[in-house]
C-alpha cells in the first residue's frame, strides 16, 4: 500500500464519463427488462403444443366463419331426393381408401342416385349439405361458448371480488348463496330453466351462466382475500382511494392471471356442455345446428352412417383439446408457481 | 426546539384484539398510552409480535380500535368519521410499510403509483402533475425518467424511496414509518434514514418510527417507548432510555447492542432473558414480563403495574419504580 502513496493523482489517469453517456446506458438497461405480460407471451410463444392449439382454435373460428359460404347451401335447406349421400370430393374422389369416393356398400351413391354436385361432407336424412351444417354449428358452438364465458367472467369477477372484498358478514351471506347453487345439482337446475324459457340459443347460454359463473366467483374471492392485505392495498387505503378504486386497480389487474386462466376453461367447459344438453334433447330447436345437434343426428344412424358423427366429433374433440392445452399453456406462462 | 410543545397524537388505553377462533383473542395490542410533540421523531421498539406494526397500523385507521382513544391535532378519531373527515385525515396522515418489495403494485409504474393520492386529495391540478412528480422524485434522491418504470425495475433501497415519494406526495403533517428499514441493507440503511431525517427538518413533518434496530431508533429518535407483549412498558428521550433504562425489559434489550469498542465490547455483561415470549392469546396475569423478569416480586403476578412518569418526560410501567 506505502507504494500508492507515490502517485499522483491528476485528471490524465482517470477516463471522464459523460452523464448523457450513462443516462444512455440507463435506457438500454430500461429496454432489457420485459413488463409482466411481454415475459408471459415470450413464454407462452415458446410453448409448442399451445401454439399448435392455437392456431387449430383459429383455424376453427375461420372455418367456422367460411365454410357455411363456401358453397349455396344453406343449413336448414332439405332435399329428400339426394338423402344419405356419402361424402365426395372431386379431386379425392379417386383415392378410394380415404372416405371421400363418395362410395357406399360398394357403389358410387352419386351415380346410383343421379346427383351430379359433390357433397364435401355428404348430407343427412333430410338431404341437407353435411359441410354447411358442421361448420354452421361450429359457430353456434363457439359463440354459445365465448358469450357464455363472457358473461361468467362479469358476473364472476364482481360477484367474488365484492364477497372477497368486503369480507365478514357480507362474504358470509354471498358464500352461502354460492353452496345453495352448488349443492342443488347443475342437470336439475339447468333442466327446469330450459322448461320455463324456451328451449333457444338464449336459454341455453343462460342455462350454462346460471351455475357457471360459481368457479370464477370462487377464484376471484381466493385471489381478492390473499390480495387485500398486501402493503400496496393498505397503502391505496391509507392514501383515501374508494374501495371501488382499490378493487379496479390494485385486486383486479393482480389477480388477471388467474382470471383469464379459469375464462380459457370455461370455453371448453361451456362447448361440451352445449353439446351435452343437445345430445340428450334440451339443445337447439330443430333446423338450428351446433356441434352437439349435429352429432346427436348422426347418431341415430351411426352403424349405417358413421361420417355423420366423425366429422363433427373429430371437430369437438379438437377444439376441447386445443382450448384445454392452450389454457394450460396460459397458466404456464402467467403464473409460473402453478406449475406443478 | 421550543419549549412549549405541542401534541400532535395522543393515544389514549389503545386496544386491538383480533378474534382467532370462536372465543379466544389474541390481545395484540393491549392499552397503550403515549403522545407524540409536533415535529420530533417517536420510536417504537420491541421485538416481533409485540404489536408495534399493529399499533401504528390502528392508528392510521386500517385496523378498527376494540377500545381507547386516539386523538390527533386535537380532533379525535372514531371509527365512524364523517367521509370528509376522514378524507383530511388519510391526507394528513400517511405510513411508509415496511417491505418495499410488498408494498407497490407491480402492475402500475412509478407515475401512476404516485398519482393516485395526488387525484384523490386535489393537491396540485391535473396540469402540474408531471412537475410534480418530478420534483418529489428528485427530491428523494431517484430522477423524472424513472417515473415511466416498474417497480420491479428498481433495488430495494430505490423502492422504498418511490414509498416515501408516496407517501410524501399529499403534503402529509404525520407519517408513520413502519419498519422502514428492516428490508434494506445496512448500508442502504443509513441513506433511507438520512432522507426521512432531512424531510423532517424541511417539511416540518411529525415521525411514528417502529423499528426494532436499537442503534439504529437511537440515532433517529428523540423519544422511544418500548413494547413488549402489547404493552408499552417505558418511554423516555433517547438519551434518557439508553443512558438510564428503569424497566427490566429495557435493560435486557440495551445489554444486548454490540459496542463498538472491543475492549469495552469484551466486558459488556448482557442480560440473557429465560423462556420465550408467553403467546398474546393468554398472556400473564399482572406484568406481562414478569415471567421472564430477574427482578419479579409477588405483586407482579397479581397487579398489572401503573403507567406512570417516574422523571419528567420518563415513564414506566413496573412496580420496582412504586
Amino acid at each position: 500500500m506505502s507504494s500508492n502513496k507515490n502517485i499522483v493523482y491528476n485528471d490524465e489517469l482517470f477516463e471522464k464519463v459523460n452523464y448523457y453517456h450513462v443516462v444512455q446506458e440507463d435506457k438500454t438497461v430500461e429496454s432489457k427488462t420485459d413488463n409482466y405480460w411481454v415475459k408471459a407471451m415470450k413464454t407462452l410463444f415458446k410453448n409448442k403444443w399451445a401454439m399448435l392449439s392455437l392456431l387449430c382454435i383459429v383455424f376453427f373460428i375461420v372455418m367456422s366463419l367460411l365454410g357455411p359460404i363456401m358453397n349455396d347451401h344453406t343449413y336448414k335447406e332439405q332435399d329428400l331426393t339426394r338423402a344419405f349421400l356419402p361424402p365426395k370430393i372431386p379431386i379425392l374422389a379417386d383415392v378410394h381408401w380415404l372416405p371421400f369416393d363418395g362410395y357406399a356398400n360398394g357403389v358410387d351413391q352419386y351415380e346410383l342416385m343421379g346427383v351430379e354436385e359433390s357433397f364435401w361432407f355428404g348430407t343427412d336424412q333430410f338431404g341437407r349439405d353435411q359441410w354447411t351444417r358442421v361448420w354452421y354449428g361450429t359457430m353456434i358452438s363457439l359463440s354459445i361458448a365465448f358469450i357464455a364465458a363472457i358473461i361468467d367472467f362479469f358476473i364472476g369477477v364482481t360477484y367474488g371480488g365484492i364477497s372477497g372484498y368486503f369480507g365478514v358478514k357480507v362474504d358470509n351471506v354471498m358464500q352461502r348463496i354460492i353452496e345453495v347453487l352448488v349443492g342443488i345439482p347443475n342437470l336439475v337446475i339447468i333442466i327446469l330453466a330450459i322448461i320455463i324459457l324456451k328451449p333457444g340459443l338464449v336459454s341455453i347460454i343462460c342455462a350454462i351462466v346460471l351455475t357457471g359463473w360459481v368457479g370464477m366467483a370462487r377464484i376471484v374471492r381466493g385471489q381478492v382475500l390473499k390480495l387485500k392485505s398486501q402493503e400496496y392495498v393498505l397503502a391505496s387505503k391509507t392514501l383515501g382511494l374508494t374501495h371501488p378504486k382499490i378493487l379496479t386497480k390494485d385486486i383486479l389487474p393482480n389477480s388477471m392471471a388467474q382470471i383469464i386462466i379459469t375464462t380459457m376453461f370455461t370455453v371448453p367447459g361451456a362447448i361440451f356442455f352445449e353439446a351435452f344438453l343437445s345430445f340428450i334433447g334440451l339443445g337447439l330447436p330443430a333446423p338450428m345446428a351446433s356441434l352437439g345437434t349435429v352429432i346427436n343426428d348422426g347418431f341415430e344412424s351411426l352403424q349405417i352412417y358413421p361420417y355423420l358423427v366423425i366429422f363433427p366429433s373429430i371437430i369437438i374433440s379438437l377444439l376441447l383439446i386445443s382450448f384445454n392445452l392452450l389454457g394450460d399453456g396460459l397458466r404456464d406462462a402467467l403464473d409460473p408457481k402453478m406449475k406443478h | 426546539m421550543s419549549n412549549i410543545k405541542e401534541k400532535v397524537l395522543e393515544v389514549k388505553n389503545l386496544k386491538k384484539h383480533f378474534p382467532v377462533g370462536r372465543k379466544t383473542v389474541l390481545k395484540a395490542v393491549d392499552g397503550i398510552n403515549f403522545h407524540i410533540f409536533r415535529g420530533e421523531i417517536f420510536g417504537i421498539v420491541g421485538e416481533s409480535g409485540c404489536g408495534k406494526s399493529t399499533a401504528g397500523r390502528t392508528i392510521i385507521q386500517l385496523y378498527e380500535p376494540t377500545a381507547g382513544e386516539i386523538i390527533f391535532n386535537g380532533k379525535k378519531i372514531q371509527d365512524q368519521l364523517k367521509k370528509k373527515d376522514l378524507l383530511k385525515f388519510r391526507q394528513e396522515m400517511q405510513m411508509i410499510f415496511q417491505d418495499p418489495y410488498a408494498s407497490l403494485n407491480p402492475r402500475m409504474n412509478v407515475r401512476e403509483i404516485i398519482t393516485a393520492g395526488l387525484t384523490v386529495h386535489n393537491i396540485v391540478p391535473k396540469n402540474e402533475h408531471e412537475n410534480y412528480i418530478s420534483e418529489l422524485l428528485e427530491k428523494v434522491g431517484l430522477n423524472t425518467s424513472h417515473a415511466n418504470r416498474y417497480p420491479h425495475e428498481f433495488s430495494g433501497g430505490q423502492r422504498q424511496r418511490i414509498g416515501i415519494a408516496r407517501a410524501l406526495s399529499v403534503n402529509p403533517k404525520f407519517i408513520i414509518a413502519d419498519e422502514p428499514i428492516s428490508a434494506l441493507d445496512v448500508s442502504i440503511q443509513a441513506q433511507v434514514v438520512n432522507l426521512m431525517k432531512e424531510l423532517q427538518v424541511s417539511r416540518d413533518l411529525t415521525f411514528l418510527f417502529i423499528a426494532h434496530d436499537l442503534s439504529m431508533v437511537k440515532h433517529i429518535s428523540d423519544r422511544i417507548g418500548v413494547m413488549y407483549l402489547g404493552n408499552m412498558v417505558e418511554i423516555a428521550t433517547s438519551e434518557e432510555l439508553y443512558s438510564n433504562p428503569l424497566h427490566p425489559y429495557t435493560q435486557a434489550l440495551l445489554s444486548a447492542i454490540p459496542l463498538p469498542n472491543p475492549k469495552q465490547e469484551r466486558h459488556r455483561e448482557r442480560i440473557i432473558l429465560k423462556g420465550d415470549v408467553p403467546s398474546p392469546i393468554s398472556p400473564p396475569s399482572g406484568c406481562p414480563f414478569r415471567t421472564r423478569c430477574s427482578k419479579a416480586m409477588g405483586i407482579c403476578a397479581e397487579v398489572k403495574p401503573e403507567w406512570k412518569e417516574i422523571y419528567n418526560n420518563h415513564w414506566v410501567a413496573c412496580h420496582l419504580y412504586n
